[in-house]
């Protein structure tokens, strides 16, 4: 027998969860044999999928606009009018900004220069939500903030933002793009072309960049992007 | 809904590597995720949850070697698991660290008397049977490494809760190491 004092015990101890919590892994059944028994739901699958985005890309750059008053009204001749109107090569003088849209095989990637000192750390909240849609969850991961919403009919919307300077990437694989322009503000939608898909808008604003994305209605979600304040 | 998330993991090495994490363990993690929330979508929540977590502080996993992934995945899981009890319990606003009273029971320490080699067997069994709250953060301290204020952030606690929930889980096991030490000296 021996006699352990406070600091063999915090050695022991460490032994001791260490060995526990190797015996604990050591039983959990593997993989395969779990893989019989349990299975994921069709929106973890889905979900975790756009995590990872494991599809992969083609790295060849197809298209690159550099934001710049040409671009605009390249841009604009395809323009799918909804809420905003066409506007002139006058006014499009005033709409030049610094946001890099790079567009790949299966995603768009936003990217922009470093923050000026005009940016303002700031919450971002929506004036406008569709019937039925309540508060689900919010949460921050780094500094970028998302709040997710959903309705009865288990439709979901998710709003997020971050600082400009993030570069930000949507898959634009089965969407139909187009872009409006509202008060002076570009946006940038992707509409869902499958059925139940979901649609994305994103946009600059403040310094930030918005995201809104949804299985539900492109005028929708216009709406809700536009009532941003 | 995890698009955002893209921007997160520029390399495109780092992002098949979290993916292939996730596939290899999945249904290990959505086990130990249902041990505890009793619930699949729960479970489901706490292994998005997780891998968030994952990727956010990626370089930690990067770090490991591949058999002490799957037990630092485990832990994140029953930590994410453990976080969706807490919110979704009633009385959710009271700190885990004041739910279970610990009295000093006044007996001698047990460093001041006798332990065997029984008793480290024993140990490990008190650690298998404590509450996961005080397991994950006494697996995050011990086997881990990681500093109180790297435990608070993953659990999402304030460190001083860290210190007591860690001081806590070492006084029951003394306590239950106490009890069978002086057992064992009494059938002596």
């Amino acid at each position: 027998m021996s006699i352990i004092s406070n600091d063999l015990f915090e050695v022991m101890l460490r032994q001791a969860v260490i060995k526990n919590n190797k015996e604990e892994i050591a039983l959990l059944p593997s993989e395969d044999e779990l893989a019989k028994i349990f299975t994921f739901s069709n929106e973890h699958k889905r979900k975790m999928k756009k995590l990872f985005a494991a599809d992969t890309r083609q790295e060849t750059i197809a298209v690159v606009f550099k934001w710049s008053k040409i671009a605009i009204i390249a841009a604009c001749v395809s323009v799918t009018l909804m809420f905003g109107t066409l506007l002139t090569s006058a006014e499009f003088r005033n709409v030049v900004g610094d946001v890099i849209i790079t567009w790949f095989d299966k995603f768009t990637k936003f990217q922009s220069q470093e923050l000026n000192g005009a940016f303002i750390k700031r919450e971002w909240n929506l004036e406008y939500l569709p019937e039925g849609f309540v508060l689900l969850d919010s949460y921050e991961v780094g500094d970028i903030k998302v709040i997710e919403y959903n309705n009865p009919n288990g439709m979901t919307i998710e709003f997020s933002y971050r600082p400009s300077n993030f570069s930000t990437s949507t898959d634009n694989e089965d969407m139909e793009y187009s872009l409006i322009v509202n008060n002076d503000i570009i946006y940038h939608l992707f509409e869902g072309k499958i059925e139940h898909g979901e649609s994305m808008i994103v946009w600059d604003m403040g310094g930030y960049r918005f995201t809104i994305i949804g299985n539900y209605e492109i005028d929708e979600l216009l709406k809700i992007a536009f009532s941003v304040i | 809904m995890f698009f955002m998330m893209l921007s997160t993991i520029e390399d495109e090495q780092e992002r098949l590597k979290i993916a292939d994490i996730y596939e290899k363990h999945r249904h290990r993690c959505l086990l130990v995720a249902l041990k505890i929330l009793k619930n699949q979508q729960l479970a489901e929540d706490a292994i998005q949850d997780a891998f968030i977590e994952v990727i956010k502080h990626k370089e930690k996993i990067f770090s490991l070697s591949c058999s002490d992934m799957l037990p630092y995945i485990v832990t994140i899981v029953k930590t994410r698991a453990l976080n969706i009890v807490k919110k979704n319990k009633k009385f959710s606003d009271i700190p885990f660290e004041e739910l279970d009273e610990i009295k000093d029971s006044g007996e001698v320490p047990v460093d001041e008397q006798v332990i065997n080699k029984q008793d480290f067997e024993n140990l490990i069994a008190h650690i298998a049977s404590l509450d996961e709250n005080y397991k994950v953060a006494l697996e995050m301290k011990y086997r881990d490494n990681m500093s109180n204020i790297e435990i608070a952030n993953v659990l999402n606690i304030t460190q001083k809760n860290v210190e007591m929930r860690l001081y806590r889980a070492k006084i029951k096991l003394r306590k239950k190491l106490e009890s069978e030490v002086k057992t064992n000296v009494y059938n002596k």
